[in-house]
């Protein structure tokens, strides 16, 4: 398995080699490219700021103000009836609102049951398999100013639903 | 949509704050959060403008073109419109690629790139095009066949065997992308449908 992280990294190397190889290959000035493509890509970053302030102070404030306690209680029978563990959920709400938050939970919860446990196993595919939407949705339509995302929140939780219960079933094939 | 969602977010949050009695938390989340906002963005800065700049590289040497080349026969059927934009296919395919190997460092600011230039070919621009919603779908799908980090993190918990979700992984995050993309197409499609009645 180390074998295949190392494998990721290798690509960041080869990308970088083959991208300034080529382009010096090919007598391009790559120092002033460089430099002329970082400033469009600070100029993106200084765009998205606002949309990043949006979703961070609603997320954060969902999570502070306790309401998301709340939300959790009211689906805590329908979850008694379908003998889904309430740790699960949390994790399969959180993880479409806040990426660090959904990552912070699966290694308490990794902690809690052992990652080699049913429980852990889930949590592991449910944070590995699902997206984090609505930052997601903010970020890239974000960088080029666009404020109608028309359906795309529905289908990033549509997908996001059908992995959850996907990852349910895979993690109670595994518990058997 | 998202109007509505962040609307409700904030509004059951000022009321919950309110019943629950917590009175600073309302202002302190909000500043502390708005805080960690802008740092994070600050933070993204750095890797963005450095990916920026080496894909400007890439597109003016060609390798955006050559890499486009390569996955064009697949991506022409999921975006017909793009016919003869080898730049973009070329910067979808690789954005799609670094997406499914868990490199998410390098595969925000390409991302970001590819949406910069869908958007030049975005007939209203304050509105996600047809083509910015496919893409997106894809990477709202969050398919994925190297969890990187999810393998650390399970490894740093003392797991016997870390890379034991692989399998799992890939199959729940290919049906999450699938539902995704057809919902879409039927969005997409529904809304092709009223205009065409109206």
């Amino acid at each position: 398995m180390s074998r295949l992280i190392q494998f990721s990294h290798w690509c960041i190397r080869i990308l970088l080699l083959v991208i300034l190889g080529v382009g010096y290959y090919k007598k391009i000035r790559v120092y002033e490219v460089f430099i002329q493509g970082a400033v469009e890509g600070l100029r993106t970053t200084f765009r998205l700021t606002p949309y990043i302030i949006a979703i961070f102070t609603a997320i954060g404030l969902f999570r502070t103000s306790g309401a998301l306690e709340w939300f959790l209680r009211l689906l805590r029978p329908v979850l008694q009836w379908l003998h889904l563990p309430p740790d699960l959920l949390t994790l399969g709400i959180l993880k479409p609102l806040s990426g660090s938050a959904a990552l912070g939970t699966t290694a308490e919860l990794l902690d809690k049951y052992g990652p080699d446990s049913a429980l852990g196993m889930t949590a592991s595919i449910i944070q590995g398999s699902c997206e984090t939407t609505f930052y997601v949705i903010s970020l890239y339509l974000g960088s080029v100013g666009i404020r109608d995302s028309r359906h795309l929140v529905a289908v990033g939780l549509i997908s996001e639903l059908a992995a959850f219960i996907m990852a349910l079933w895979m993690g109670s094939l595994i518990g058997r | 949509m998202i109007n509505t969602v962040w609307f409700f977010l904030i509004f059951i949050s000022i009321f919950t704050a309110v019943a629950e009695g917590k009175l600073t938390t309302v202002s302190d989340s909000i500043f502390k959060n708005a805080a960690h906002a802008v740092e994070f963005t600050i933070g993204l800065a750095g890797a963005i403008a450095f990916w920026s700049g080496m894909l400007k590289i890439a597109e003016v040497s060609g390798i955006t073109r050559t890499i486009a080349r390569l996955f064009q026969p697949l991506l022409i059927r999921l975006f017909p419109v793009l016919k003869g934009h080898r730049n973009i296919i070329g910067l979808i395919s690789m954005t799609v690629t670094a997406n499914l190997l868990g490199l998410g460092n390098v595969a925000t600011p390409l991302g970001l790139k590819t949406m910069e230039e869908l958007q030049k070919l975005n007939p209203r621009p304050e509105r996600a095009s047809d083509t910015i919603c496919t893409v997106l779908s894809v990477i709202l799908g969050g398919l994925c066949i190297l969890p990187t980090t999810l393998i650390a993190v399970r490894a740093k918990a003392g797991s016997a065997n870390p890379g034991a979700i692989l399998v799992p992984v890939i199959l729940v995050s290919l049906t999450g992308t699938v539902t995704g993309l057809t919902a879409n197409y039927l969005f997409l499609h529904a809304c092709r449908w009223f205009r065409r009645k109206e």
